[in-house]
């Protein structure tokens, strides 16, 4: 029996066979062997793996106390030792579908071994989970057990395994948003010939690279008491103190510089210099004004143009950094603008 | 020129997207197809947007891959140059030399690993 794979079962108090509404606030408990809809997936598993374990939860006690019901379902799921666990399916209800979500996360997270769940497209536990779990796509209703198990346990067993995946379209998930590198058959140039031809035809054709919808944001109305206003400088031209003490990646930034400029009337070559991999540092070292217009900023001020300068300025690299990385980057930085009363930004780039 | 279709290739990033989706957008609403090629920058994760910036119209794209996955080349028994830049050069990442001598960085160290002319095999997929 040694290498027959351990699994855990994850079911609500419905499919747990606990009761319907009336019992949604039961706390996590477990039952030895499978339960309910665990016989259909012990039936597919065979000889192979061996549900040694169903952990039940109620919907309503797994959403009303989140922390402490996933710490307990943990906990009873690592004492089986699986080496897998399945959740659900949920079908098209929010709550359980939530609860299959977060613990298929946590295990994955913490006990480092794969998880599946199963999910209607509508799920709201799908737009919660589907980046950091495998959720096949399975019907509305329970009528779609007997489709949907023998998809989740194929996919669950090739991830125990660590078989490559194809795509989630041939493997029946819901696609989770992660880029992956393939080799393609074909060189990208004969691709593109070949979607362009398909396209000029009017034929179908699939693009490489869905467009995401992208979070646009109106421009505020122009300032009218400049003079008023306390200014910010922020730079993703990598315009760093010399030696770089934060260690600044000179492409694909993981982190940016908050720098004090309180008394710093010009940015000396001798004291500033780039981070950024992406253009020719030459010029940007030689002054970095060019880069932070720190110097004519500091003249705005000095005649009244601009209230003041802001005692920081803002630092990164925008060299191959992705869109999310600076969306993070943006959001803590825009939290200390706001909180200290800064009215205005110049962000200059490269 | 009155072109029947249109194929736009690409060098670089960030502000290139921005050139290549108003690109795209005009020659569209011109009603002339139009195919894009691009590589990605979708975080080391993969979990990101891929671009700067976007356009519906961009609704037929070649992907030559993912710049930002982590790759690991391993020990060699000779080395040319000066090892000291291993973790600073463009797509390098702190800590990625091992004391065996392997590195793990970014796909961009390779140049022209995501070419944009579509010369390569290359490509990234939704998972």
């Amino acid at each position: 029996m040694g290498n027959v794979l351990r699994v855990v079962h994850y079911l609500n108090q419905f499919f747990g066979q606990i009761g319907g509404e009336d019992k949604a606030g039961t706390k996590p408990l477990k039952r030895d062997g499978a339960i309910g809809p665990g016989a259909l997936f012990q039936g597919i598993f065979g000889q192979e793996a061996d549900i040694v374990g169903t952990v039940i939860c109620g919907d309503n006690y797994f959403n009303e106390q989140a922390e402490a019901a996933k710490k307990a379902v943990l906990a009873m799921i690592e004492g089986y030792r699986p080496n897998l666990l399945l959740a659900g399916p949920a079908f098209n209800a929010g709550r359980y579908g939530i609860a299959c979500g977060a613990i298929c996360e946590a295990v994955v997270d913490r006990l480092r071994i794969p998880a599946v769940t199963g999910m209607f497209p509508e799920n709201a536990g799908v737009e919660l989970y589907r980046k950091s779990v495998y959720i096949v796509e399975t019907k509305a209703s329970s009528a779609g057990m007997r489709d949907a198990a023998p998809r989740m346990a194929a996919l669950a067993m090739k991830l125990v395994r660590g078989e490559a995946l194809g795509s989630p379209e041939e493997e029946g998930y819901l696609p989770r948003g992660i880029r992956r590198n393939v080799f393609n058959l074909e060189r990208g140039a004969t691709r593109a010939v070949d979607m362009l031809l398909q396209k000029m035809k009017g034929n179908a054709f699939v693009t490489e690279y869905p467009m995401p919808s992208f979070d646009r944001v109106d421009p505020v109305s122009a300032i009218e008491n400049l003079d008023e206003v306390t200014l910010a400088l922020i730079t993703s031209g990598g315009i760093v103190p010399k030696g770089n003490p934060d260690h600044v990646e000179s492409s694909s930034a993981s982190k940016y510089g908050k720098y004090d400029i309180r008394g710093v009337e010009r940015l000396s070559p001798d004291s500033y210099e780039t981070a950024h991999g992406g253009y020719d540092p030459t010029y940007a070292n030689e002054d970095p004004h060019r880069v932070l217009p720190l110097d004519v900023v500091r003249d705005l001020e000095r005649e009244g143009s601009i209230g003041e300068l802001y005692p920081y300025y803002y630092a990164t690299v925008g060299n191959g950094t992705s869109v999310a990385k600076a969306k993070g980057f943006a959001e803590e930085i825009a939290k200390d603008l706001v909180r200290d009363g800064v009215k205005a930004v110049i962000i200059s780039s490269t | 020129m009155a072109p029947d279709g249109v194929i736009i290739s690409k060098e670089g990033f960030g502000n290139p997207d921005a050139d290549v989706m108003m690109n795209c957008r005009k020659i569209e609403e011109k009603g002339i197809p139009t195919v894009l090629i691009t590589d990605e920058f979708a975080g080391v994760d993969g979990g990101s947007q891929s671009l700067a910036d976007t356009t519906p119209h961009a609704n037929a794209v070649v992907s030559t891959g993912n710049a930002n996955e982590l790759i690991t080349l391993p020990p060699m028994d000779r080395i040319i140059g000066d090892i000291g830049v291993v973790e600073k050069m463009a797509g390098t990442v702190s800590g990625g030399l091992s004391k065996q001598g392997g590195i793990t960085a970014e796909l961009q160290v390779i140049v022209g690993s995501t070419n944009e002319l579509g010369f390569e095999l290359l490509s990234s997929r939704e998972t």
